[in-house]
């Protein structure tokens, strides 16, 4: 059994402010192979495509997962089946669909769990919160604790996010690509379909759109700018870099118990922990395979940050997280498994209980913020 | 012993996503980032989420302390955004839908969200409110915040994670904390928002307004904070911008220039030009006392030989020559004198230079010998180009007046030892130390002439006897006055850059070394 007080130096006031992994990657087919960026839509000034800042032929950074995309990646951990047991896994079943709080966007607070039957639990719980008790919101939701969260549709409890994870790439070279879409089968000439005698100008251009192309009877060539981008070259490395933030764990409590304040931190502590230890797949999207680069002296870093600045060398492996984890959620008593059913009539009376408007222009109206 | 309070952020990625007042990414942060986020921390350190008792006291002290000097890592602001698409909380709309057996996706309702964050070259930004009265209850509140300022975890959005701490450090710290040095400045348009009496009440006021902003009866709107001031910023590393006054030199009873030859005239247009400020000046009420500082550029008395310099708060005429295109090349070469600026190169003159604008314009210039009017002086437009030629940014400076060193160059006699018989290793060495000696002394010329240290420590700088400008002589042929002979003169380039060695745009009028404030050191913009 793993000894819960290991780590609790980090859960004291004078302890390290924050642990950061900084994890050297490459692409799976080496150093100089060629990896393929998140792609961001076009509008308000930007152009779309890639984010890369600075000079594009020389120093420059190009993000490759952002902190939210990473987040999503890291957070359904607890759903599988070595984790599972660490957290409640509570279900929200509408029809015949059901979710998972952990893949909730807005975690606890989202609006599809508070028209369940859980709705009092959790606003009891946030506004526990809001005068200084965490205790009961961890019991339900604790990866809320962990990944942050914000009841944005009642009591406007927040609490922040206690790991963030990035990665990016340096000194990227853009690379572009064309292709072309080749039919089966040359549908004119073989004679099975016949063009439209209009489709084409005194000049022998096509006029406007080719009816076939839409449904992939004609060769089409990818020439939109939106549609060329081949990859990049990271000439400057790729690196993950992953927080886990100890000082805002520290601002939990059990309210002014202090013995319960322990056993709190020191469970969330954990979950962070087996998070923050986690490599999530290095599978990110189709042409981004990312591995360690095993060049570097340390492909891995894992360093205590104080408040002074101070960076010591530090190891917490992830199996070691998930024992430390399992013996903190022991001693915590995690809550219990629950499956709820969607209520509809407490969705209604939740709308018209906020003046009759529909949730989606209210939503849109105060942008109640973001998923992870 | 002055010290300060410092309270010192590290961000834990290279990134800031705060925005400023001009919703671009702010950097460094502002002063009232700062303190929300110590109000926050305070809160949440002491568990009192919804009304702040403990640390109330300090923080407000804190809000009545001076706008704090700011020395932050130096950061690149990303020039274009991305964009996010992150679902609304309407999954009751969606699980709605599934109830029904509809099909519905919470992909159908995403707000977007624009990213613009600011790279920064490294992880710290301090900020340092002086040490004013050294009282126990100052050091008390100072101790509060000290232990408020470790539990500071977010700095701007919630994905800037950081680690803070606080500390009384001596003037000689200070001094020895690396990025580059904002200061508070009345006249700077970079402003920062900061904290006022009363501040912490607003947030508090907020906060509740926050919790209370979906009732019953429906949404109500959180207001806005008011309770802040804003503070002008300025980076060492930028120059102030001078207010001036320009005018065109025409001919009597004309509006044809009246040229004046650079290398032999230019002290003597300056000359004129001080006349005509001094008699103007006694005429509209100016004591002789002023008149004798802030136009004569003396500080003694009439009754005292010795001259007693005033400093930088006087009037500089800088008079212009033109750089014409000539030639079918359209090469910019420096030609005769045709305009005047009228300037200052300390603070806090726009007054004195809005009178020279009123007063002097179509005055008269007199020979100071013959005592007849040779030229008038027109009001010209600061926006001329043969104005600009002068006083727009650029990084790239170089003189058409040669600059008179602020001291000996060669004190120990090296150029005599130069011609003895000596080997290349000594030659080597007394080159060496006259070229640093040179080199020292127009750094020191830089900062004489107002710029920061900062700015006079990492400008790049070429010196000779022949001009950079196509037009100019060479530097020893310039006339000055008797007492600026025995001085050495160069032409001089400067390259103005910051600590990493990227271009800095400085703006114009630039005018070093000995004679300065009569237009010789003068610089054109080179870009």
């Amino acid at each position: 059994m793993s000894d819960v007080t290991q780590f609790d130096g980090y859960l004291k006031d004078d302890g390290p402010a924050a642990l950061v992994i900084r994890e050297h990657l490459m692409p799976v087919e080496g150093p100089d192979g060629v990896l393929f960026p998140a792609t961001f839509a076009a509008g308000d000034g930007f152009p779309g495509g890639y984010n890369i800042d600075g000079d594009p032929n020389g120093t420059n950074v190009c993000l490759i997962d952002s902190v939210g995309s990473q987040a999503n990646r890291i957070e359904p951990l607890f759903a599988k089946e070595k984790y599972r047991d660490l957290v409640p896994q509570i279900i929200i079943k509408a029809g015949k669909r059901e979710v998972s709080l952990l893949d909730a966007g807005h975690r606890a607070g989202d609006a599809i769990v508070r028209c369940s039957e859980l709705q009092q639990t959790l606003q009891d719980a946030f506004k526990q919160v809001l005068n200084g008790n965490a205790e009961s919101l961890a019991k339900i939701a604790p990866t809320s604790l962990v990944f942050g969260v914000w009841d944005s549709r009642d009591t406007q409890a927040k609490l922040p996010r206690l790991i963030a994870s990035t990665i990016r790439a340096f000194d990227v070279r853009k690379l572009t690509r064309h292709a072309q879409f080749i039919p089966a089968v040359d549908y004119v000439r073989e004679g099975i379909l016949d063009e439209p005698e209009d489709l084409k100008d005194a000049e022998g251009k096509i006029k406007g759109k080719h009816p076939f192309a839409q449904r992939g009877f004609t060769h089409i060539p990818v020439t939109k700018s939106e549609n060329v981008h081949g990859g990049v070259l990271a000439t400057g490395g790729v690196r993950r870099d992953a927080t886990l933030g100890l000082a805002a764990l520290r601002l939990l409590f059990a309210g002014k118990d202090e013995t319960k304040t322990l056993l709190l931190r020191r469970y969330i502590l954990g979950l962070g922990l087996t998070a923050f230890t986690y490599s999530p797949t290095g599978y990110l999207r189709q042409g981004c395979l990312l591995v360690l680069d095993p060049s570097k002296e340390k492909p891995r870093e894992f360093v205590e940050v104080w408040p002074t600045g101070e960076r010591r060398p530090a190891t917490v492996t992830g199996e070691a997280a998930l024992e430390y984890t399992r013996a903190t959620a022991k001693e915590f008593v995690v809550g219990e498994n629950t499956t709820v059913e969607f209520d509809k009539e407490r969705a209604r009376r939740d709308v018209t209980a906020q003046g009759g408007n529909t949730t989606g222009r209210r939503a849109k109206k105060v942008k109640v913020g973001e998923s992870s | 012993m002055p010290a300060h309070f410092c309270v010192t952020v590290r961000f834990l990625q290279p990134l800031s996503h705060g925005r400023g007042d001009d919703d671009e990414p702010e950097w460094p942060p502002s002063p009232l980032r700062l303190f929300q986020a110590l109000v926050a921390a305070s809160a949440a350190r002491w568990n009192e989420r919804k009304e702040l008792r403990r640390a109330l006291p300090a923080l407000r002290w804190l809000e009545m302390q001076p706008p704090p000097l700011i020395i932050a890592a130096p950061a690149e602001r990303s020039p274009v955004k991305y964009r996010l698409y992150v679902p609304d909380n309407v999954g009751d709309k969606v699980g709605g839908s599934w109830a029904r057996g509809g099909s519905a996706s919470i992909a159908d309702y995403r707000t977007e969200k624009n990213v613009r964050s600011a790279h920064l070259t490294s992880d710290a930004v301090h900020f340092l409110y002086p040490i004013g009265d050294d009282d126990r209850v100052s050091a008390e509140h100072r101790q509060t915040l000290s232990a408020a300022t470790r539990s500071i975890t977010h700095l701007g959005w919630g994905i800037d994670m950081v680690a803070a701490s606080a500390s009384v450090i001596s003037e000689d710290e200070a001094t020895g904390l690396s990025g580059e040095r904002w200061q508070p400045e009345v006249d700077s348009a970079n402003t920062r928002r900061a904290p006022l009496a009363g501040t912490v009440h607003a947030l508090m006021e907020r906060h509740g307004a926050f919790l209370n902003r979906i009732a019953t009866d429906g949404f109500r709107p959180v207001p806005s904070l008011s309770a802040f001031r804003l503070v002008g910023y300025r980076r060492t590393t930028e120059a102030m911008t001078r207010p001036f006054v320009a005018f065109s030199i025409l001919r009597m009873d004309t509006d044809v220039f009246r040229a004046f030859d650079t290398v032999n005239q230019s002290r003597r247009v300056a000359g004129m030009m001080r006349g005509i400020a001094s008699s103007v000046a006694r005429s509209t009420g100016w004591s002789e006392e002023a008149i004798n500082t802030f136009i004569l550029g003396h500080g003694e008395s009439r009754e005292e030989t010795k001259h007693q310099p005033v400093g930088p708060r006087r009037f500089a005429f800088l008079p212009l020559p033109s750089i014409e295109v000539r030639g079918a090349g359209k090469q910019a070469v420096v030609g005769s004198i045709r305009r005047v600026i009228v300037t200052t190169f300390g603070d806090g003159c726009e007054s004195q230079v809005d009178w020279a604008r009123l007063a002097m314009s179509n005055q008269a210039l007199t020979d100071e010998g013959s005592k007849e009017p040779v030229a008038v002086l027109s009001l010209t437009g600061e926006t001329e180009r043969a104005i600009r030629n002068y006083t727009r940014r650029s990084s790239r400076w170089a003189t058409v007046t040669p600059v008179v060193l602020p001291g000996y160059d060669d004190p120990a006699h090296y150029r005599r030892r130069l011609n003895d018989k000596i080997d290349g290793q000594e030659k080597i060495r007394l080159l060496t130390a006259l070229n640093d000696r040179i080199d020292r002394l127009l750094r020191k010329a830089i900062v004489q002439s107002g710029f920061s240290a900062t700015l006079a420590e990492h400008v790049e700088i070429e010196w000779r006897k022949v001009g950079f400008w196509p037009g100019t002589d060479l530097a020893g042929r310039y006339r000055v006055a008797d007492y600026l002979r025995r001085f050495t003169r160069y032409h001089v380039r400067l390259r103005w850059r910051d600590a990493r060695g990227g271009a800095v745009d400085v703006p114009g009028p630039i005018c070093l070394g000995g004679g300065r404030f009569c237009g010789m050191g003068l610089f054109a913009a080179e870009e």
